[in-house]
């Protein structure tokens, strides 16, 4: 048993100093696409006719993103000659508009060193919810920062749901929002569980779970990185600026 | 090279079922059709299973003159191509059903039931739990939702307490029907909802569905791209294995051990972003190829570093083997015998830690598996020890392959342009969790018309129950973690 003690002793601190410092680690987040200016308007065309998801918008000579709706294909990134600017950093949470008028669902001050957090899978592809597993091992350590998944609704402040929440899983989301006490709030993580990502079909306009319950913060990426995740929950209790993010 | 659609298996299927059978070489594709009457359906499917050694991969429903006919795929071990045997319903009358001898095809045949509303003979309508034989117990439902961070499934554990008679599995909860989603996208599209189909073994899905639109499109693949997808995919089957032995610590409450696999496993995703933007390997197959080169030189930085990280697997594989209570709940748990693995064709590290040697990177050899030297992880105990074993020794393997593949790299392209023609092609793969099929068909634009991915988790989860029968409550999620199963891959 002592051998445990020592090899956990002798593999040091490995937890990110993130929020109080920025992780420059390599290989800690995939990148999202910015929105770019290019030359002329047809070669703003031509980059967002390569993203199978309309996550891209040209207008003119700018092309914007839809950050909730991109899978991380690069295909705007490989393009060549290179096409979108590529933001390598990871602090991608933002409230959403019906999460920032209503502020009856605001968590009060109570909520800001102790969030207890109930994860919900909407059938993803097990990437986002292995991001989630990654946050509570040590080089996140969640807990430092007070934050807590717990397995049951009754104890939960937040909700993480991951995946476009497939027909079998509405009900069974719905049914563990109801079962939490308020104030709550809910983490959409993901492309897929924003905008339904690359499983939205052109039928259904409102997938993922904002067509199930109200959600109040979004993460965009395919997966969103662990710091990303990290961040979101920080912008839910209001300890991080709560970023513009191009919509 | 002969193929199966070649004379011998032809004359002896023709020799053996005589007037039973219409046996014809598809003009759109590698394969042999095997028309079947009802009477010998069966017994020419467990002919194809048992005496020719071929694998059953998965089960199609296609309709012609307004009849849906069931297509049973089997792969040859040896040759190229496969065989397609076709079951015709009598008007009015319900399919055939080959569960009784080929049990891997009940879950494909209930799926076609599903999906079309064909009837299968001897399935009912709504699978009833099996009456109780044990006076006194219950059943005690766990999840969808439960857990941490648990995949949505339920399970149905039937007990009367400390003990457990047996665990029934309830899926697909989490179907996002991605077959069905990629019909009529461009198969550049298409891949996408491929390679999402599970995360942790997103580029072996990519590189299955690559391989069965190449096959139709009669690419050549790059010597370069075909290299380099064999060195990502064992980075991929490495750090897929590292994250079951961090569910296997999980599951054991041995905290210790937990962190640090989770210090290993968060280091392999570094090191895949690092090396290639994404941490899980995502955007990286094209079909013709790779969508981009890699520097020679970071390839065996690449390289040095996991072998670091080898090391720190090592010292906890040593220090997890000395510890008794570590082991003592990992053995004689779920055991699964060779003749169950042989009976429910089982696949993947599940079979392999039962005596089972298949391994498709062996046994039909793709990408640079022909010239890479490898050998099959093989146990036999068949309980959760065997399993843990197994994915060190695979682990090990995985990194003398992506040693191997370095030295022998060439300069070239990574990719070549695809020119769209209409046919279908079944393609197999050893995807971290064990063979996978894709069985894809396109139009003459490159679109899809059909795509069906029998993924290993699918096969897998058909034997869960023989893992899953008298045990105790806490051996549970032991056993599930030694499993190692994947509901998103099984529900895709």
């Amino acid at each position: 048993m002592s051998e445990w003690v020592l090899q956990g002793l002798r593999e040091g601190v490995k937890s990110t100093r993130y929020p109080k410092r920025a992780e420059t680690a390599a290989g800690v987040s995939p990148g999202l696409p910015s929105d770019t200016s290019c030359d002329d308007p047809q070669r703003a065309r031509s980059i967002a006719g390569l993203c199978p998801t309309d996550a891209l918008l040209a207008s003119d000579r700018t092309v914007t993103v839809d950050r909730g709706r991109c899978i991380d294909c690069y295909r705007c990134a490989r393009a060549t000659p290179a096409a979108m600017r590529w933001d390598l950093g990871y602090e991608w949470g933002s409230p959403t508009d019906e999460g920032l008028q209503d502020s009856s669902r605001r968590l009060g001050s109570a909520f800001g060193r102790s969030l207890h957090v109930r994860v919900v899978d909407g059938g993803d592809c097990s990437a986002c919810l292995s991001e989630v597993a990654q946050l509570t091992g040590p080089y996140y350590s969640l807990h430092r920062l007070g934050f807590f998944i717990t397995p049951t609704p009754r104890e939960a402040d937040a909700l993480i749901v991951v995946g476009p929440v497939t027909p079998a899983m509405r009900p069974l989301l719905r049914a563990t929002y109801d079962a939490m006490p308020a104030p709550k709030r809910v983490i959409a993580v993901g492309a897929c569980a924003i905008s339904g990502g690359i499983f939205r079909s052109t039928r259904d306009e409102q997938e993922g779970a904002l067509g199930v319950i109200p959600v109040d913060v979004v993460v965009p990426g395919c997966p969103p990185p662990p710091l990303a995740i990290i961040h979101a929950l920080l912008v839910t209790v209001e300890r991080a600026p709560a970023r513009a993010v191009a919509q | 090279m002969t193929t199966l659609r070649d004379g011998e298996l032809l004359r002896a299927i023709v020799a053996r079922w005589g007037d039973g059978v219409g046996v014809e070489r598809s003009a759109s594709s590698d394969a042999l059709v095997i028309d079947a009457r009802r009477s010998v359906l069966p017994g020419v499917a467990h002919w194809l299973a048992s005496d020719r050694q071929m694998r059953f991969a998965t089960a199609l429903a296609v309709s012609e003159h307004d009849r849906l006919k069931v297509h049973y795929a089997f792969c040859g071990i040896e040759a190229p191509g496969w065989v397609e045997l076709v079951s015709t319903p009598d008007a009015g009358a319900p399919h055939a059903s080959l569960r009784s001898v080929l049990p891997a095809a009940y879950w494909e045949e209930r799926r076609i039931s599903e999906e079309t509303g064909t009837r299968f003979e001897g399935h009912s309508d709504r699978e009833a739990l099996p009456a109780s034989a044990e006076p006194g117990s219950f059943t005690m439902p766990v999840g969808p939702v439960y857990s941490g961070s648990a995949e949505s499934a339920l399970f149905l554990l039937e007990t009367w307490g400390e003990n457990v008679v047996r665990a029934v599995p309830r899926l697909f909860y989490k179907q996002r029907r991605l077959e069905r989603l990629a019909e009529g996208r461009p198969v550049r599209d298409a891949l996408l909802l491929a390679e999402r189909c599970n995360g942790r073994s997103a580029f072996a899905h990519a590189w299955g569905f690559a391989r069965a639109a190449e096959r139709i499109f009669e690419i050549d693949v790059p010597e370069r791209a075909r290299m380099l997808r064999t060195y990502l995919a064992e980075l991929e089957r490495y750090r897929a294995h590292v994250a079951v032995i961090r569910e296997i610590c999980e599951s054991t409450g041995l905290a210790v051990a937990t962190s640090r696999a989770a210090i290993l496993e968060e280091e392999l995703l570094r090191l895949s972003g690092e090396l290639c933007g994404h941490r899980y390997l995502f955007g990286l197959i094209d079909v013709g190829g790779l969508t981009r080169d890699f520097d020679d030189a970071r390839l065996i930085a690449t390289v040095e570093r996991l072998q670091e990280i080898h090391g720190g697997l090592r010292s906890l594989g040593a220090a997890l083997r000395f510890e008794g209570s570590f082991f003592d709940r990992l053995e004689n748990i779920g055991v699964i015998s060779p003749e169950d693995v042989r009976e429910y064709d089982l696949v993947g590290p599940v079979a392999r830690a039962s005596g089972s040697g298949e391994d498709l990177r062996l046994l039909r050899p793709y990408g640079g598996y022909r010239r890479l030297a490898l050998r099959a992880a093989s146990e036999d105990q068949g309980d959760g020890a065997a399993r843990m074993r197994v994915l060190f020794r695979e682990c090990a393997s995985s990194l003398r392959l992506v040693r191997q593949v370095v030295p022998g790299l060439r300069a070239g392209p990574v990719c070549v342009p695809i020119v769209p023609r209409t046919g279908s092609a079944l393609a197999s793969i050893e995807a971290p969790r064990g063979a996978a099929f894709h069985w894809l068909e396109c139009d003459e634009r490159g679109a899809v018309v059909r795509y069906r991915l029998a993924a290993p988790s699918f096969r897998n989860w058909l034997g869960f129950h023989l893992g899953m029968e008298r045990f105790s409550f806490q051996d549970f999620p032991i056993t599930l973690a030694t499993l190692g199963l994947s509901v998103a891959e099984s529900d895709c």
